[in-house]
């Protein structure tokens, strides 16, 4: 799939000369950008750490995965909606960016990981799951969601 | 999806990511040890 018109497309959108022309607009945007991460990230953490035994071991994990689950699509929302509009100033810088699309692969790898396996699969009863599959989805989820967000902030090295 | 399924899919997903993002930040890691190798011998 040719994803160029696309991004020329973002390029020259009305978002685009939004975000080009108003720079206290797009420190905004990019304060929920920030901010959403943070939620993100946080609750990847909490809810990771809670299943490998390592936090908040007195409170039951399924409590735990069904609360942090719920904030951490409000902040994959809020990253999502605040990263377009902060792509559309940069968008054929991004184009051609390497960590970019290391971004935008582990992204969609990490959204279908955590909506098609980890959601569904944590709907069981937690105790009747085999602890190492509890272990290798904790840990697979900290390293896809690590590299998100490493290579965002790579980006701005490359 | 059953249980089973998805245990052994999270097992499946866990080697592909582990290699994956293995290679990816070596490469990275490399990179940067060729810019510092060149900016200061």
């Amino acid at each position: 799939m040719e994803t160029l018109p696309f991004f020329e497309w973002l390029d020259t959108s009305l978002l685009a000369s939004i975000a080009k022309s108003n720079g206290g607009v797009f420190a905004v945007v990019q304060m929920f950008h920030l901010l959403g991460m943070a939620m993100l990230g946080g609750m990847v953490l909490l809810g990771d750490l809670r299943l490998l035994g390592i936090l908040m071991r007195d409170i039951p994990s399924a409590t735990v995965i069904d609360n942090t689950h719920r904030w951490f699509g409000y902040g994959l929302a809020l990253t999502l909606i605040s990263g377009i509009f902060m792509a559309s100033a940069v968008a054929m810088k991004l184009y051609y960016n390497e960590a970019f699309w290391a971004k935008m692969t582990g992204l969609g790898i990490g959204i279908l990981f955590v909506y098609c396996v980890r959601r569904p699969l944590l709907s069981f009863e937690h105790s009747s799951i085999n602890p190492w599959a509890m272990r290798c989805l904790a840990g697979t989820s900290m390293v896809l969601w690590f590299t998100v967000a490493a290579s965002g902030r790579w980006i701005g090295f490359s | 999806m059953q249980k089973t399924t998805l245990e052994r899919l999270t097992y499946g997903i866990t080697i592909v990511v582990l290699c994956g993002a293995g290679w990816y930040w070596a490469t990275q890691v490399q990179s940067v040890l060729e810019i510092l190798e060149m900016a200061y011998g």
